[in-house]
């Protein structure tokens, strides 16, 4: 149900992203790629915070378990990396399943100290080297590139259209769940739980369906992430990291796709515009998302309801 | 056979009884009402019909089925839906989303068709919408479709509300003081509409406060105080009974 409008502006903005890094130096494509797979993730993010309406600070954890799944896999066990990857979508899927059903039932605030809980017991495990796999504090270095029928996809410009890929594959899915049941369902049951549940809709369920999709995508991330460093690392997946794609949707605007791509732009690629700034950069940025959220409390660019198909209003 | 059958229910909020071992039986196609003085205890007996409480005692029975402690979305699966006293829509959403999310279950789309759209999605999905649009001519919302829901004027926001519940297709169609808040000439379109719903074959039970409108459109009538049955009969009974009178009608003079 995409209108002719909506076509145009998603074809300029992928068109753009294939043409730039060819206007780029490697460490504006390396920045780039980043804004990528830090989209995937802040979208991801976004179906369980912005369209279910859940609290979840702890959305690191499954971006960083798809990441060392890969790192591990590979760098241990000899996984090739494609092999590693469905391992990098499961293990989110099953992990947020889990730390989500006990959790679920729980109002906003409740739920976010929870999952902040989660976040700080998963890096203190991978901080640990839990299991002797996951190098403790320093993480796993030297993780191999993809490789596809003896292509090896190691330059940075290779990584970037892998990421490209990525992307283009999380905005299908979301544009796939926006406009079906379970998409809709997730917008109901945010807006109000106990109509959902009254007109039918079994809340738990899409409650832990909005986390197990999100999961999958952010463990997909955590691959390209992983291929992108060649390393992780504790650091990359700590509830820091969660307050901030908490941060960019609220400021770009929940379930709002545009708002969220936004939103990562201004958190990862503006700020490197700026480096000469040092410091002072955060400053500005800290008064920028107070003023967004007092002006525009839905959001730089606020979701947009009522897509409804035309032949509903028709004669 | 009577459709719903309440025995002997008992819902208790820490001291208060709320309910008190109620026993009401509705038949299928009837529009039986249930009228009370304010915290009567009438909105929790819907409460407890729907799922939304689980009563302390007593059993609900629904098409010979005990239904009693069944969580809401699988009572509304099999057949009983209900509007709210305050109104509860999805304020932000537009009417024909908010009436589509009563297309939820009657929707056959699996977990997966929310990533993949396969040609059944599109088949699925269709077929939802054009019930959609046949749901707003129904309540005279078309022109509205786009509209956001939470900004409408009370009249339709019951509308959209009543579009949405019948929407899923119930047997029992359960409306909490569906004329509150509506002017007189919002308040005939109601009592039209009702009639329509139960033309349709839908069994209707309903809170009212209003007595005409009770005394106009139920077959049957169970007065509530304090918790407790008072009173049950034909509307030209309850009318008549001293009880009732006393308990309901008599209040609502000194109030009014
Ligand atoms: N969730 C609740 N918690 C505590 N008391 C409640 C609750 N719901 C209703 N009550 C009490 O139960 C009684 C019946 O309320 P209610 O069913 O809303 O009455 P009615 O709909 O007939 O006006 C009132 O005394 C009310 O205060
Ligand atoms: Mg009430």
């Amino acid at each position: 149900m995409m209108n002719t409008k909506n076509v145009l502006y998603y074809g300029i903005f992928l068109a753009s992203l294939i043409i730039l890094p060819f206007f780029l130096n490697s460490d504006w494509v390396s920045v780039m790629t980043t804004f990528l797979i830090y989209s995937v993730v802040s979208l991801s993010q976004d179906i369980v915070l912005g369209r279910a309406g859940m609290f979840d600070m702890g959305h690191a954890i499954f971006f960083g378990l798809g990441a060392y799944s890969t790192a591990i896999l590979n760098m241990v066990y000899g996984w090739p990396i494609l092999a590693t990857v469905p391992v990098a979508i499961i293990l989110p899927i099953i992990a947020s399943v889990l730390l989500a059903a006990p959790i679920i039932h729980l109002r906003g605030d409740y739920l976010l100290v929870t999952t902040i809980g989660f976040n700080i017991v998963f890096t203190q495990a991978l901080k640990n080297n839990v299991f002797g796999i996951t190098g403790g504090p320093n993480g796993i270095f030297g993780v191999e590139p993809l490789k596809i029928f003896n292509f090896s996809l190691s330059s940075q410009m290779s990584i970037y259209y892998l990421a490209f890929f990525i992307l283009l594959l999380t905005l299908i899915t979301i544009h796939n769940l926006e406009t079906s049941k379970p998409g809709r369902a997730l917008h109901y049951l945010n807006l109000d739980s106990l109509a959902s549940e009254c007109i039918g809709i079994n809340t738990r369920f899409y409650r832990l369906y909005a986390f197990a999709l999100s999961a999958a995508l952010a463990g997909l991330a955590g691959v390209v992430f992983t291929l992108q460093f060649s390393a992780v690392s504790p650091g990359a997946f700590n509830f820091i990291q969660s307050v901030l794609f908490f941060t960019i949707v609220l400021v770009g605007g929940p379930s709002s796709i545009p708002g969220v791509l936004l939103g990562t732009f201004f958190m990862f690629v503006v700020p490197e515009m700026f480096r000469q700034f040092a410091e002072a950069r955060y400053l500005v940025f800290g008064v920028a998302m107070i003023l967004i959220m007092i002006w525009r409390p839905k959001g730089i660019w606020p979701v947009k309801f009522g897509k409804i198909p035309s032949y509903l209003t028709k004669e | 056979m009577a459709l719903l059958e309440l025995d002997n229910v008992t819902k208790i909020f820490g001291g208060l009884v709320a309910v008190d071992s109620l026993s009401i039986s509705i038949d299928k196609g009837m529009i039986y009402g249930i009228i009370g003085p304010n915290g009567a205890g009438k909105t929790t007996v819907f409460n407890c019909i729907t799922g939304v409480y689980k009563p302390e005692k007593g059993k609900i029975i629904f098409k010979d089925k005990d239904i009693t402690g069944f969580s809401s979305h699988k009572i509304a699966n099999m057949g009983i839906t209900r509007t709210f006293q305050t109104i509860r829509l999805f304020n932000e959403m537009s009417v024909a989303e908010n009436i589509m999310s009563g297309r939820h279950f009657k929707s056959k789309q699996k977990w997966w068709h929310g990533v993949i759209h396969t040609p059944f999605y599109y088949k699925d999905e269709r077929e939802n919408w054009v019930k959609v649009k046949e749901y707003m001519g129904l309540f005279g919302l078309t022109h509205l479709a786009k509209m956001t829901a939470g900004s409408q004027p009370y009249g339709i926001q019951r509308k959209i509300e009543m579009a949405r519940a019948l929407a899923t297709e119930p047997e029992l169609l359960i409306l909490d003081e569906p004329a509150a808040g509506l002017n007189d000439k919002e308040r005939l379109e109601l009592v039209d509409t009702i009639e329509r719903i139960r033309d349709m074959g839908v069994t209707i039970l309903l809170i009212e406060h209003n007595m005409d409108l009770v005394m106009n459109i139920t077959e049957y009538i169970s007065v509530l105080n304090f918790g407790k049955k008072i009173a049950e009969g034909k509307p030209e009974d309850i009318q008549n009974n001293p009880v009732v009178i006393e308990a309901y009608l008599g209040k609502e003079d000194e109030d009014e």
